[in-house]
């Protein structure tokens, strides 16, 4: 009999909870790859008091565990309470991560910085929405002498590839950040770019800037960023497997349709008012109403496909 | 194109150049007995021909334009590097000044930097997807020991 996984664990212990939560989908960009859900209009933000009463839910409900808060939208920074809100995770000694499009004027991220309330920040630069390069070499500046992480994707579509790749040797050489050429795959993966493309996405992903020696170093304390993707196997013949998860789904070791697994209860996503388990959103979901915010029980699996990192690294257990 | 990476360049111009010769003589030679023979043959022939030779002419065109275009953009990333070196060398030139060690250390932290740097291409995917990137954060602060080495 051929031999399968009885348990998928993380070989670092997880000693915090994640939260992404989509705040709203209003957004002043429309870009073409990116669906309704993200940008229609129609989930309008939330009373700042219920945001901050669901954090300090959350917060309460993680134990002696930190938690990371990942707001995206729409455009989070087009919330009028969004630097409240992170003022208030911060105060309570936890973490925080925007995605944003770097549109916002200069004095709002003056104002970001001077609040010191963002661990990191993901700015990503939109060539299809004629977004200013100059602006966002401004904007990453403003961050270039504190320890927020600022990273920039600049997406590249492949009608806008030579503005990305020019946008891209601008910022390289005007501001520390740790800049990547952010490819937009379809449902064929990387189909749409020619060869030569592809090519040059491979080259210009993760580079640190020349200047980057200016930034002082996080003040994150690594086992708050520990989970490093290392999965173990364990075998029904108890032989067991170390590797990355990337490579175990590379391998096509992602098909775990009937297993019971623990998504959701570190790590959950929020749509708007919204709860549902990691990125896979498998069982049923669940409101920021609700008394109980993570999930208590495993769910059973019903994918063929576990294709992303953060959902492999959930703990599985064969039924 | 697929077949532009098994057709050798020399046989796009023939397919070109025969088609233009056989163009013209279809339209242009009907007086010679041979030609006149196969005439309406040789126009359909020759125009398809003809057809083919343009694509393919167009395809290499364009071959060669992204070939050239991603050496020129190699030859930006290898300027970028070299720039990135030369601040790397300030740094270090500095820390020589006070001591020999410290700039040792600078520059292997450099390289493991751009070491580090090269096997992140591997999981990019990852990256994207990850809230809490430990790369990313470790990337980070590896490349700001640039500036603890500069400093001491």
């Amino acid at each position: 009999m051929n031999k399968f996984p009885l348990t998928v664990t993380s070989v670092t212990d997880q000693q915090y909870n994640l939260v992404e939560w989509m705040l709203g989908n209003t957004c002043n960009y429309d870009c073409s790859f990116c669906s309704d859900e993200f940008k229609s209009g129609d989930k309008k933000y939330l009373d700042i008091n219920v945001y901050i009463d669901t954090c300090k839910r959350l917060i309460e409900q993680s134990g002696d565990k930190k938690v990371w808060f990942k707001l995206t939208g729409g455009e989070p920074t087009l919330y009028p309470k969004l630097i409240e809100l992170l003022k208030f995770i911060k105060s309570t000694g936890n973490f925080t991560y925007i995605i944003t499009n770097g549109s916002r004027t200069l004095r709002y991220w003056e104002e970001l910085k001077e609040a010191n309330c963002v661990d990191f920040i993901a700015v990503s630069m939109h060539p299809e929405q004629n977004a200013d390069v100059n602006h966002i070499i401004d904007v990453i500046n403003v961050f270039k002498d504190i320890d927020t992480v600022v990273t920039t994707n600049i997406t590249c579509v492949p009608k806008y590839f030579d503005v990305a790749v020019e946008s891209f040797y601008k910022i390289y050489n005007s501001c520390p950040t740790l800049i990547n050429l952010q490819q937009i795959n379809d449902e064929f993966g990387m189909s749409k770019y020619s060869e030569n493309q592809i090519k040059l996405l491979l080259l210009h992903s993760n580079k640190v800037t020349p200047t980057y020696h200016n930034k002082p170093k996080s003040n994150i304390p690594p086992k708050y960023t520990y989970h490093s993707g290392q999965l173990q196997f364990t075998y029904s013949d108890g032989s067991t497997k170390k590797d990355h998860a990337i490579n175990f789904i590379k391998r096509g070791e992602d098909n775990f349709n009937g297993y019971l697994c623990d998504a959701g209860k570190k790590f959950i996503r929020i749509s708007h008012d919204t709860i549902q388990r990691a990125i896979c959103g498998e069982g049923q979901k669940w409101s920021i109403y609700d008394e109980i915010l993570f999930a208590t029980t495993s769910v059973e699996c019903t994918r063929n496909k576990c294709d992303c990192t953060l959902d492999m690294i959930q703990h599985k257990k064969h039924k | 194109m697929f077949i532009l990476s098994i057709l050798p360049e020399a046989a796009i111009h023939i397919i070109f150049g025969l088609g233009i010769l056989g163009t013209i003589a279809g339209f242009v030679l009907g007086f010679i007995p041979f030609v006149k023979t196969y005439k309406l043959a040789i126009q359909v022939i020759s125009l398809l021909v003809l057809v083919l030779g343009v694509y393919l002419e167009g395809g290499l065109a364009d071959y060669k334009e992204w070939e050239l275009r991603v050496k020129e953009m190699e030859a930006k990333v290898a300027q970028a590097e070299a720039q990135s070196a030369n601040k790397n060398i300030e740094i270090q030139e500095k820390i020589v000044e006070k001591t020999k060690v410290v700039r040792e250390k600078g520059k292997d932290i450099i390289k493991y930097v751009d070491k580090e740097v090269i096997k992140k291409e591997e999981v990019i995917k990852y990256i994207e997807n990850c809230p809490v990137p430990k790369e990313i954060i470790d990337l980070h602060n590896q490349a700001t020991e640039l500036n603890k080495a500069a400093t001491k």
